[in-house]
């Protein structure tokens, strides 16, 4: 008698607690849309001109309530830049979250692992160089040289018998650094005085972003994050191992690779619009692990938020905060080097501390 | 009739460098099978060819008859469980977040688990004695519960052929005795088939069906436990010169070493 009381209300306890981590996880979830929410509002409101929030809200609700110069500051410029942020951020972050279940190491980044780079030099070679190239398959041509760029990197990386994630850190710079080559001889040859635009391909920003930019990301980023969320489940067995997972029944090289095309397909298409923004895939997947765990069920949606949320946070700062700060208003950084600038020292944290483990 | 079997099986991990040349075995269905044999003699890699995790460079693993290479992994993965050496899994992971994944192969991704999933994975706990313990995380268990939680993933994928590369090797010697005493319920209760690879060979001994002791990739015997672990085949195979002996508890072989008689190089 007593033991069956006690046995009952251990499994009351342990139920308690699953329902109770359920509960955890969706409140992340909630708390990433309130973040990335805000970030939006954020970037609507802070520019050369400050707009107040409750007319940025007014705005949003009705067109016409607003002069129409507000009008013109919120919907042409700065909201099609900030959707153009989110989906960048959310593509970079999704990536990076896929690529790390990839290789099973925080390290899986696509500006790490050369993917970016590759992308990079494509999209800069079928806009700047091929004067008839649609704008919407720019994506596309970003897609195959991402994966270009993996493939190459993997294969220096290769030694054999498998790859470790050091040699395909040590192989994504090397790569980097040659396809960045390559893409600032593309930019040179192409635009004369081409500055600020050599700018926005390699360290990274959102400098041309409008609604053209939107129509080109949007259909790809939509495609990314079905996919990415379907392979949700796959990832999860993967995460036990190659010999486990292929025991449990998963097709492993097969789900490698499909998760590497789609990892491709989020870099490439973010690289198109907004150039080489440094280590968003290393730094969102950590952050939103640590808060949310590793099951990919919850973390590509708490990624995507986080990742959409930190790019528009990012990219507001860096066009308008820092350089009012800075008591330089009349100009504008690049929002890849605030990412740079917060990423970076993770990466060196992972390697140097954490020996590119979890 | 053999559930699973192999016949002039070449295995290797680079071309032309074989570590098992020409082996023939079977297993048959509701056996405890256990491969013994020193270091390097090929357990390990005949374990993984055995559970299609190693092609091999010639000949065939047979699965109820049919070339195991000739089988999707959905396939096999169904009839047939795998277990390696030291398995590892992300940190926050509960032991219901492992065992629930055993149910992969028995799912369609469009669908939500189904009543009979989830009356497996509570059998697969219950049978493994974690029932209590399934919302704790793994790295919070003993090296026992851990290895347990482990081979309740593997039951929840509901295998006719269980395989395990040292189950046992990890633990303390109450631990090993739990997952041994369990090992040999599912095999009773269940009619679970089981290969594995120990070190232990009194625990082999007493726990097995059938004993095949390895010598440089090739099976130097195979039979009950009385028939293979003899004074002459520790000598020839372990190179350690011993006595058997009877366990007076359950009658099972036993051997006492003595000392090595490894030439000395």
């Amino acid at each position: 008698m007593g033991a069956e009381l006690s046995a009952r209300s251990s499994r009351q306890l342990t139920t308690g607690q699953a329902r109770w981590r359920l509960a955890s996880r969706l409140l992340v979830l909630g708390l990433s849309l309130v973040l990335l929410a805000g970030a939006l509002i954020y970037a609507l409101a802070e520019g050369s001109q400050d707009i107040p929030i409750d007319q940025v809200v007014q705005a949003l609700r009705d067109r016409a309530s607003v002069t129409r110069a507000t009008q013109v500051i919120i919907h042409e410029i700065r909201l099609p830049r900030a959707l153009v942020g989110a989906l960048v951020g959310m593509n970079l972050a999704l990536s990076g979250t896929l690529l790390q279940g990839v290789l099973r190491s925080p390290l899986g980044d696509p500006y790490i692992l050369g993917i970016s780079a590759g992308g990079g030099l494509a999209a800069a070679t079928t806009t700047l160089l091929i004067t008839d190239f649609p704008p919407t398959a720019v994506p596309l041509a970003a897609f195959v040289g991402s994966l270009i760029g993996a493939v190459i990197v993997y294969a220096v990386a290769w030694d054999g018998s498998g790859v470790t994630t050091t040699r395909l850190a040590l192989a994504g710079v090397a790569v980097t650094a040659m396809f960045t080559a390559f893409t600032t001889t593309v930019v040179v040859l192409a635009v004369e005085g081409g500055g600020q635009i050599v700018f926005q391909w390699l360290v990274g920003g959102l400098y041309t972003a409008g609604w053209d930019s939107f129509e080109m990301i949007a259909p790809y980023s939509l495609i990314g994050f079905v996919l990415a969320l379907l392979l949700a489940g796959r990832a999860n067995v993967l995460a036990l191992g190659d010999d486990v997972a292929q025991g449990l029944g998963l097709r492993v090289e097969q789900t490698r690779l499909l998760m590497s095309m789609v990892a491709a397909v989020l870099a490439g298409s973010s690289v198109a619009v907004a150039g080489l923004v440094a280590f968003v895939g290393l730094l969102v997947p950590y952050v939103a692990r640590r808060f949310i765990g590793s099951d990919f069920r919850f973390l590509i949606p708490a990624s995507a938020l986080l990742g959409a949320a930190l790019l528009v946070a990012a990219d507001t700062a860096a066009r308008a905060s820092f350089p009012t700060l800075l008591g330089q208003a009349g100009i504008e950084f690049p929002v890849g080097i605030l990412t740079a600038l917060i990423g970076g020292p993770l990466f060196l944290w992972l390697v140097r501390v954490r020996r590119a483990q979890w | 009739m053999s559930i699973l079997s192999a016949e002039h099986l070449d295995l290797g991990y680079r071309r032309g460098l074989l570590v098992v040349r020409d082996l023939a075995l079977d297993v048959a269905g509701g056996e405890i099978v256990t491969l013994v044999g020193p270091n390097g003699s090929g357990k390990s890699t005949i374990l993984r060819a055995l559970g299609r995790l190693l092609r091999p460079q010639g000949g065939a693993v047979y699965l109820n008859g049919e070339a195991i290479h000739r089988l999707s992994t959905r396939h096999v993965a169904r009839q047939l469980a795998i277990l390696p050496q030291n398995p590892t899994a992300p940190e926050d992971l509960t032991v219901r977040d492992l065992v629930v994944r055993g149910r992969y192969v028995r799912q369609a991704w469009w669908r939500a688990s189904s009543a009979h999933d989830r009356g497996v994975i509570d059998w697969a706990l219950a049978s493994t004695g974690l029932h209590d313990l399934s919302d704790r995380r793994l790295n919070a268990l003993s090296g026992g519960e851990r290895q347990r939680a482990w081979i309740a993933l593997a039951l929840a994928q509901e295998p006719r052929i269980l395989l395990l590369d040292e189950p046992t090797t990890f633990l303390d010697i109450s631990h090993q005795l739990d997952v041994m005493a369990l090992l040999q319920r599912l095999n009773a209760e269940n009619g679970l088939s089981i290969v594995m690879v120990l070190h232990d060979l009194n625990q082999a001994a007493r726990f097995s069906h059938r004993l095949i002791a390895l010598h440089h990739g090739a099976v130097y015997a195979s039979g009950t436990p009385g028939e293979v672990l003899t004074e002459e085949m520790m000598r020839e195979v372990f190179q350690v010169e011993g006595v058997v002996g009877r366990d007076s508890h359950t009658g099972t072989p036993t051997f006492t070493p003595i000392q090595s008689v490894r030439p000395s190089p």
